[in-house]
């Protein structure tokens, strides 16, 4: 049966396109249109590196040249970023999605710091120079993690 | 006084730390 797949062709020349390609699932074979196929000609003929991987269930297939326009999907060599590293990314390099729900996560814990400050002063007996520092931390947590979390949504 | 010192500890921590991944996401997805 005959299907789609994504495929990305990536150069040295700095080029990153996207494309469908028909896929053979039988033999594996990936039959590129005349766009992809031009694209990689024109690299070979400037002399760039290049690169063609297909994509298919969130894993990254390399694609071997077997014909001119014709190339075989290694399946032996299927690629997916870890789960771990995954994780290391979102939270080292977040994304703009990612850092909107920083920004939200920033902003419930500054709403609990304000929250914590109402009930510490409602509950609170005798104002010692603790308590004091308490809820002033308190608030002024909540103020910064606020100001934090504006910065983190600000979605550009 | 406790519990200011450790909020002011771990809030600040957590402010910091955001912001700096923040900045380094911006910086990588250049977005």
């Amino acid at each position: 049966m005959t299907t789609l797949i994504k495929v990305t062709f990536t150069s040295t020349a700095g080029e990153e396109i996207n494309g469908q390609a028909q896929y053979e699932s039988m033999s594996g074979l990936v039959t590129l249109p005349s766009r992809l196929l031009e694209l990689v000609q024109r690299a070979r003929a400037a002399g760039d590196g290049h690169a063609l991987v297909a994509h298919e269930d969130g894993y990254r297939y390399p694609l071997q040249p077997v014909e001119d326009g014709v190339y075989q999907l290694d399946r032996s060599r299927r690629h997916r970023k870890g789960v771990l590293e995954q994780a290391w990314k979102a939270i080292t390099a977040p994304t703009k999605d990612q850092r909107q729900q920083s920004g939200r996560f920033a902003h419930t814990l500054s709403a609990a710091a304000l929250i914590g400050a109402s009930g510490y002063v409602g509950s609170s007996r005798a104002w010692t120079l603790g308590a004091m520092t308490d809820v002033l931390s308190l608030v002024g947590i909540g103020a910064v993690l606020f100001l934090v979390g504006a910065v983190l949504s600000k979605g550009d | 006084m406790t519990l200011g010192l450790f909020v002011l500890i771990l809030g600040g921590a957590i402010s910091a730390f955001l912001l700096w991944a923040d900045r380094n996401g911006r910086r990588v997805h250049k977005d």
